[in-house]
């Protein structure tokens, strides 16, 4: 039905994935029509962070605002990368189910990668250090604490020294 | 924050002590059954399925805020390849409905059809169309060519209601709400005394009187109104959509296109928020259902968020006059509020979101004479809808500012003089006949509230900086909502035992993210004394399950809540007599406890067991069980809150911060801890919001006055104040395990207790909301 502009090669949470993509579409909308629905559309303006995606080098990146034709070659990693190589869940997400930080959930793909992008750094975030991380994310429904109270938690449990990050037994 | 146990107390309550020992689940933060799916980004949203077949649906909105649709000329638009529908006025039933989420009739005029021939909010939908691509629909939209007649509008509700000004609705409709008068754009008029309000002024020594105006703001969940609309193989019509009354949606969309009930299907899968703005059926829906019954064909229509901001129902603007008289030693004579509400372009919740504002706040304050007058008005507004908090968020801001104002007219601190005339158990409350609740209201946590919020942030011990540049000040609100509208909430949950002992509750209630399939799910399991992972909540599609009203009025832990923990006890009871049965034992010897049959004599089975002991075999499917229970109620219990908030202003230039909001909620029992904890703060925060930021303004000519998510301020993570949650249980004896609602109280108080902590900062009496710098500063500026 779809005539597609365009395609490109994506390293997609450490799997090679081909794009097709309509002319224009955003990174966004590339990844959600080749089924990554974790990533979430919100407001398709930049600003609730629902989107939220780790670009290459780029780090925590909006991906309803980037082109995805620019994305040839990229790797990108969305909230489905946090779950280790069994499917075991990352200490971020075990908190959060823990402390009740996620409500609808819709808001939880794009603030877990913006948390996954600050516990890599540092790991012993202040509460205004993780509540500068989540600036760009809107939640609506928990007023952030238990998210802020989750992150903290699950800081100090990331295993930071080997390329995968495990649960710190 | 306290995590209180749940007390043994069952007996007391009169529910069949089925279960012993610990408690399993009820008072558990259990983790949300829906979890798994929300943390690792599995869960399905409406939009969240593969809909490459599906036509693209598209809205052609009104750019006047009121208008007469002359002409619509669609032929340009239908020769466009792949354009499959374009629907308008004349192709949609001209039977008019209201989109009020509450069960046949709703209180509200029939005012609406899907697409109207009269326009009367910038955004309103004038035509739809349903194309192969969402660009071929957008060209489509383009081409359609709309000849109005624009007419003068009115976007004020006092304005609206002089003759001189335009009438919305001139035709008279169906279903007319209390004292409607159409000339003056008024929906619906209340008057409700109790006692006599005039004599209570003349027992008074002072008489106060302050003046209150809200804004309107908007829901803003995360995930956008969405609908996927087909036509199923057995001809009837299916949404897979966001709602939070599933039901009556199915009911709404049914009467609306003449179809049998039987003939709608309404799929909700995982929603992203809702917090009201779904509790009504949303044009979206009407919409999709017009284009997939026009095209035969599958229809997606999501709005964009911009559309939702500017189109989607909000949060009522009102104006909240408050009168009160009360003695020298703090006793109040008589209190009379009254409101007006601007309902907007149609009826919608005028009645009920009127009714609750004062009615809730009013409660709080028992004093003999009372009166609340009030009138819901047309305006060329985008229509208000159904907000956390239904009125008594406007309402709450109003009299808990006054009552700071009444305090200090005689002289007294504020938590004193609220202490002194606050609701205590035993006391009625102030609504309307209607509730049973109204004669007696058995568990009152109010005072206890207040007691804790002043303990934790220390009010017997502000700090005096007079003087200085930055001042602190410290400002208290209370607050009550319901659990349910009375007489008018109906549950039902089916419950089956598994031949493995597990259980799967079917129940229809409306889980947008608070948590109330794990809720329903804890409860069932408490019963029996399973654990949670033990039950399975199916709560998403009308045709599996049974009706609900759905999730407003903070309704569910109550009403479906009863309903479903009766159909455990119905369940738990036929276990018992199948157990009597094998065992040649009486059922009341036998007893169910941690997830086992225990028989007299000491002999116990576990659940699984017995469940495939029993349902295996020639005999066993004639034995599979299920229980059954049904709620309605004439009751509503109160939760109630108390919220002090402590602000930071510079004198210098009227900026301020709120430094601190302590939250204190009785909410009965507290069946899930950290799912309660994050109902009170998200509804703070939202709270918060209105109280700060949020704003949705028009221009001139009735056009929102914003690009889109940009310019709406909500609450950022680093916005947040430093925030403490205690949860004041107390037992509600007609509760399911002395619970009552917890998902709306919170939401009330953060404005007043701002506003009434800028006044004890630096004498700044803000009295319309969102409370800013600027007026601040104008306040202070004003003073000197």
């Amino acid at each position: 039905m779809k005539e597609h502009a365009d395609s490109i090669r994506l390293r997609v949470n450490d799997e090679e994935e081909f794009l097709r993509l309509d002319a224009g579409e955003t990174l966004l909308e590339g990844l959600r029509d080749a089924g990554h629905y974790e990533v979430k559309n919100g407001c398709d303006e930049g600003v609730c962070g629902a989107c939220n995606v780790i670009l290459g080098d780029e780090g925590v990146t909006r991906s309803c605002l980037v082109p995805a034709a620019r994305c040839d070659g990229e790797e990108v990693m969305t909230v489905k990368g946090l779950l280790d190589d069994d499917g075991d869940l990352h200490p971020l997400q075990e908190e959060f189910l823990a402390r009740g930080a996620a409500q609808c959930g819709f808001c939880i793909p794009g603030v877990l990668v913006a948390a996954y992008d600050l516990v890599q750094r540092n790991e012993d975030p202040t509460e205004s250090e993780v509540a500068d991380a989540l600036s760009g994310n809107i939640c609506r429904c928990t007023g952030y604490v238990q998210q802020i109270e989750a992150i903290q938690a699950a800081a100090d449990q990331v295993d930071r020294t080997e390329g995968r990050v495990e649960a710190d037994q | 924050m306290s995590q209180n146990k749940l007390e043994d107390d069952t007996d007391e309550s009169g529910a069949p002590a089925d279960t012993e020992g610990d408690t399993s689940a009820v008072g558990e933060s259990v983790e949300k059954m829906d979890g798994w799916g929300l943390v690792t980004g599995n869960a399905r949203y409406t939009d969240d399925v593969p809909t490459d077949d599906a036509l693209a649906g598209r809205v052609l909105r009104s750019p006047h805020a009121h208008a007469q649709v002359r002409s619509v000329d669609t032929e340009a638009a239908e020769a466009i390849d792949g354009v499959k529908a374009v629907i308008t006025h004349e192709d949609v039933p001209e039977k008019r409905f209201t989109r009020t989420g509450f069960p046949y009739p709703a209180p509200a005029p029939f005012d609406e059809r899907v697409l109207n021939e009269t326009v009367r909010f910038v955004g309103e939908p004038v035509a739809a169309v349903a194309a192969r691509t969402a660009d071929t629909a957008e060209r489509a939209i383009d081409a359609i060519s709309v000849e109005y007649e624009v007419l003068d509008a009115v976007f004020d509700a006092e304005t609206a209601m002089d003759p001189a000004e335009p009438t919305l609705h001139p035709e008279p409709n169906e279903n007319a709400q209390p004292n409607a008068d159409r000339e003056r754009n008024v929906v619906c008029e209340t008057h409700h005394e109790e006692g006599d309000v005039e004599a209570g002024f003349e027992e008074a020594d002072t008489v106060v009187e302050g003046e209150y105006e809200t804004q309107v703001v908007h829901h803003l969940p995360l995930e956008v109104n969405t609908s996927v609309a087909w036509i199923d193989e057995r001809e009837r019509l299916v949404l897979r959509t966001t709602t939070q009354v599933s039901h009556i949606c199915r009911d709404t969309l049914a009467r609306a296109f003449d179809l049998n009930r039987t003939d709608v299907r309404v799929i909700k899968p995982r929603v992203g928020g809702g917090f009201g703005v779904r509790q009504d059926v949303l044009p979206c829906q009407f919409l999709s259902a017009a284009l997939a019954l026009e095209t035969g064909r599958k229809v997606k229509l999501r709005n964009e968020r911009r559309e939702d901001l500017h189109a989607a129902q909000t949060r009522h603007a009102q104006e909240v006059s408050v009168k009160t008289g009360v003695r020298e030693d703090g006793t109040i004579t008589a209190l009379h509020v009254d409101v007006t509400s601007n309902t907007g372009a149609y009826g919608c919740h005028g009645f009920a979101v009127l009714s609750n504002a004062a009615h809730e706040p009013m409660s709080l304050y028992p004093c003999e004479n009372r009166l609340f007058t009030g009138r819901a008005v047309y305006t060329n507004r985008t229509p208000g809808g159904a907000m956390r908090g239904y009125g008594a968020v406007q309402g709450t801001f109003g009299i808990e500012s006054h009552i700071d104002e009444v305090a200090d007219a005689v002289g007294m601190d504020p938590v004193e003089f609220r202490r002194r005339n606050l609701v205590e158990a035993g006391d009625e409350s102030f609504e309307p006949e209607s509730s049973e609740s109204k004669r007696l209201l058995e568990s009152v946590g109010v005072g206890e509230c207040l007691d804790r919020v002043c303990e934790t942030v220390g009010w017997d011990d502000r700090p005096d900086r007079s003087g200085e540049r930055y001042r602190r000040g410290y400002g208290v609100a209370v607050s009550m909502a319901k659990s349910g509208v009375p007489n008018s909430e109906f549950a039902r949950s089916h419950i089956t035992l598994e031949d493995d002992g597990t259980l799967t509750v079917r129940v229809g209630i409306g889980d947008t993210g608070q948590g109330s399939e794990t809720v329903m799910g804890q409860i069932a399991a408490e019963v029996f004394g399973l654990d949670v992972d033990s039950v399975y909540v199916k709560a998403d599609d009308t045709d599996a399950v049974p009706w609900d009203n759905g999730a407003y009025a903070s309704s569910t832990t109550y009403v479906s809540g009863n309903a479903t923990e009766k159909a455990a006890r119905d369940l738990a009871e036929q276990v018992r007599d199948l157990a009597a049965e094998r065992f040649d034992v009486s059922a009341e010897a036998v007893k169910l406890a941690e997830g086992e049959l225990r028989l007299p004599g000491g002999e116990s089975v576990s659940l699984g067991q017995f469940a495939e002991d029993v349902f295996v075999g020639a005999d066993g499917p004639k034995r599979r069980l299920t229980g059954s229970g049904r709620h309605f109620t004439a009751l509503s219990p109160k939760p109630f809150a108390a919220q002090l908030a402590v602000v930071d202003v510079d004198t210098e230039t009227g900026e301020f911060e709120v430094v601190r909001l302590a939250n204190a909620v009785d909410c009965g029992t507290v069946i899930n801890p950290e799912g309660a904890r994050g109902q009170v703060i998200g509804g703070a925060v939202m709270g918060l919001g209105q109280a700060l930021s949020e704003s949705i303004d028009l221009d001139d000519d009735g056009v929102p006055d914003h690009r889109g998510l940009r310019d709406y301020e909500v609450m950022h993570a680093p916005d947040l104040p430093e925030t403490d949650v205690e949860l004041v249980e107390t037992h509600e004896p007609t509760g399911p395990f002395g619970a009552k609602s917890v998902g709306e109280v919170s939401t009330l108080g953060p404005a007043p207790a701002v506003a009434n902590a800028i006044q004890d900062a630096v004498g700044v009496r803000i009295t319309d909301l969102p409370v800013t710098a600027k007026k601040v500063w104008d306040g202070l500026a004003g003073d000197t």
